[in-house]
């Protein structure tokens, strides 16, 4: 009867043995004594102790097979293979943290079986495990974000797939989740590169794209772009909301990048036509989606802290402001659903530079800027009736 | 040789200027002939046959009469009688002395003795010895002394003491010695372990060195038939058949072939054959007291309080079956230590 239960290798074998010892209980007893609860337990015990050895055995094999041959791979410079590896690893971390949860709720459930106390019991310290996972996979980020901008010479080939994409489109989420948790040390690790590549993947989409319809060829090389400018944004509210350096890392990025140009303007003019035309345009390229996952995270973290009403609530007057900060102010009072990140580090970082110049940006951020202004006068107002009054 | 010395010298100890009217005698029972058709002889040659009555002594009562798991434990008379107490603990002690006798000491005493024959030979049999003034005759005292009961035999509802011949004639004694049944008292083993015996017959087939001499015979033949491994299990596997009623396993766990709930319920038919045997000591104690008293003009029994007992067996192993109770707690429960 056991085996057509199909109990893994190791539950199986368990089984075998009470089995055997439940049969020489019968032959002495004439009878089985031991109740079924504590079979199960025992079962149970052994279900999670396979549950806990595989765990533990996957994430080593993930360092040991997978990881220790990184450095080799980086320091010969043999991106092809070390990006084969950090793909796969990535999607084991991913498929790892994904079920991990899952597979926490089936050992409570067994724990549930577990009737009396003293019998040796099978902990997982799930903290534990899951540190490991996200240290293995802000390895795999860095070593990425160290040879992103070579794959993007490798020519690309029908015998691999296209690594630089993939890498860069992990890299390019990294970013976000980076600050959400604050991460300091993986953001000034993976922006730059990041940033680098994206000039890059503009430009080779661009290239590979040039014979096609017009309005495609821009709103598919235009992602990478929109991407940096976007994750910039993003950098200025993290920011402001937990007091980090994201925003520090991006604009001092942004300024290196300008340095390299006789006319600094030239490249902000660009990508605020490209914002500009790509707001209004209602092709949506697979890079939109990313960025949508970015901010519905953003609008989830908003709420989750209290900053952020619902969205769908009844409009009320904010009277006690939610943070310090009048950026994450303006966006309590408005809410994410129409603004985007991306028009925070126009009105910040590119508005300035491009003063006087003939530039349309997007209308968001039109708006943005006017909120923005507007609440910085009411603020300025309000603090010379104070002193008025004083 | 057929009379019987009026006054057999007793064992005097301390007690020199009191007089024994002891009937029985005492001499190595390696010295008695192995008699043919004997039912009261067995062929002890297993290890578990002595194994078996030792461990049951040391359960059975708190050793040296304290105990720090249990607090509450105490063995008193009632109604209380300091001298008489005094009279009975000197009747059970094993070693006597002229300080006072600690009555809970020299219970739990006699008990493992007397625990210890009960469970090797199936009853154990004293003998009231009176200890009388040498000069008055007048009743001081009195002693349970022991018969070994492979030296006894029955004889249309006589009850005689056989002596070896060469101990016999080497201290001019009679070859039988007849007994007074009512000088006798009979420790039987409880009711609910009525099949000792055929347990003891069991077990002194079983942990002989069988194995041993199979694994001698064997070990130098190619492809032998013979497993150890399997032998061994097989004799555990009847040990544990054969003491199934008393729950006892041989000292060992037996984990390895039974699981540790069965081993733990096991555990506790232990402490109720222990507990049974416990209580029927003391009634049988008690029945010789009821016996004795009057001649002292005393009416006390022994009484017992503190320890385990069939209940508290019977509820722990509902507990054990109902997986309410951690296993560590339920032995806790029925420590003596």
């Amino acid at each position: 009867m056991i085996y057509s239960a199909q109990l893994p290798r190791a539950v199986l074998s368990e089984a075998e043995s009470i089995s055997k010892s439940l049969r020489a209980e019968e032959l002495v007893e004439k009878r089985v004594i031991t109740p079924e609860w504590y079979v199960s337990q025992l079962l149970a015990r052994q279900f999670v102790d396979f549950i806990k050895s595989n765990c533990v055995t996957l994430i080593a094999e993930l360092e040991q097979t997978l990881i220790s041959k990184l450095p080799d791979y980086q320091k010969a410079h043999r991106d092809l293979f070390a990006a084969q590896i950090i793909s796969s690893a990535i999607e084991m971390c991913g498929k790892l943290r994904a079920h991990l949860p899952t597979i926490r709720v089936c050992v409570d459930g067994l724990d549930a079986v577990r009737k009396v106390r003293d019998i040796p019991w099978v902990e997982i310290d799930w903290k534990a495990l899951g540190e490991k996972i996200e240290a293995v996979h802000k390895k795999l980020m860095l070593a990425a974000a160290s040879i992103l901008p070579r794959l993007e010479q490798i020519p690309g080939s029908r015998h691999w797939p296209e690594y630089f994409g993939q890498l860069y489109s992990f890299l390019a989420r990294e970013s976000f989740f980076s600050m959400a948790r604050g991460d300091e040390e993986l953001f000034t690790k993976t922006f730059p590169p990041l940033f680098a590549s994206s000039i890059l993947a503009n430009q080779k989409l661009r290239e590979q794209l040039k014979d096609r319809d017009s309005r495609m060829m821009l709103a598919w090389s235009s992602g990478p772009i929109e991407d940096i400018v976007a994750l910039s944004g993003y950098a200025m509210l993290f920011s402001e909301l937990d007091g980090k350096a994201f925003y520090e890392v991006v604009t001092k990025t942004w300024d290196a990048y300008l340095t390299g140009f006789e006319d600094p303007t030239g490249p902000l003019k660009a990508v605020t036509a490209t914002l500009e035309y790509r707001t209004g345009d209602f092709f949506m390229p697979a890079r939109d989606l990313e960025r949508t996952t970015w901010q519905q995270n953003f609008e989830r973290l908003l709420r989750d802290r209290g900053i952020l009403q619902d969205r769908y609530g009844s409009f009320r007057r904010i009277e006690k402001p939610v943070h310090p900060s009048p950026l994450i102010q303006e966006v309590a009072r408005a809410g994410m659903m129409m603004e985007h990140a991306a028009d925070f580090f126009l009105v910040d970082y590119v508005m300035p530079r491009l003063k006087g110049a003939d530039v349309t940006y997007p209308y968001t951020a039109r708006n943005l800027a006017r909120s923005l202004s507007r609440n910085e006068r009411s603020a300025t107002a309000d603090k010379s009736k104070d002193e008025i009054a004083k | 040789m057929s009379a019987v010395p009026r006054q057999i010298k007793a064992k005097m100890r301390s007690r020199n200027n009191f007089v024994a009217d002891q009937q029985s005698v005492w001499f190595p029972f390696e010295k008695l002939q192995k008699r043919s058709g004997g039912d009261s002889l067995l062929e002890l040659e297993g290890i578990y046959s002595s194994t078996f009555p030792r461990d049951t002594s040391l359960h059975i009562m708190p050793i040296g009469g304290r105990s720090r798991a249990r607090k509450e434990f105490k063995v008193s008379l009632e109604p209380e009688d300091e001298e008489f107490e005094q009279i009975v603990a000197g009747a059970l002690a094993d070693q006597h002395h002229d300080y006072a006798y600690q009555l809970a000491h020299e219970v739990c005493d006699f008990f493992h003795h007397c625990g210890a024959r009960i469970t090797e030979y199936g009853k154990a049999v004293y003998e009231i010895v009176s200890l009388n003034e040498a000069d008055t005759g007048k009743l001081r005292s009195f002693e349970l002394v022991p018969i070994d009961v492979r030296t006894l035999e029955k004889r249309h509802g006589k009850i005689f003491q056989i002596v070896p011949l060469e101990w016999a004639e080497k201290h001019e004694l009679p070859t039988n010695i007849p007994l007074q049944n009512d000088r006798l008292v009979i420790f039987s083993p409880p009711p609910t372990c009525s099949n000792l015996d055929e347990v003891n017959a069991a077990l002194a087939q079983l942990g002989s060195g069988r194995i041993l001499r199979m694994y001698s015979a064997t070990r130098n033949r190619t492809n032998s038939f013979y497993d150890a491994k399997e032998h061994i299990r097989a004799e555990k596997l009847a040990l544990a058949a054969a003491t199934r009623t008393i729950g006892w396993t041989g000292g060992e766990t037996l984990t390895e072939i039974f699981l540790e709930y069965y081993t733990l319920h096991r555990r506790l038919v232990f402490e109720r054959f222990v507990i049974s045997l416990r209580e029927a000591i003391l009634q049988t104690l008690n029945e010789m007291l009821d016996r004795v008293g009057p001649r002292f003009e005393v009416q006390s029994r022994l009484q017992i309080s503190g320890l385990p007992t069939l209940e508290d067996v019977a509820a722990a192993m509902n507990e054990l079956c109902a997986g309410e109770r951690t296993f560590n707690s339920i032995l806790d429960d029925f420590t003596l230590l």
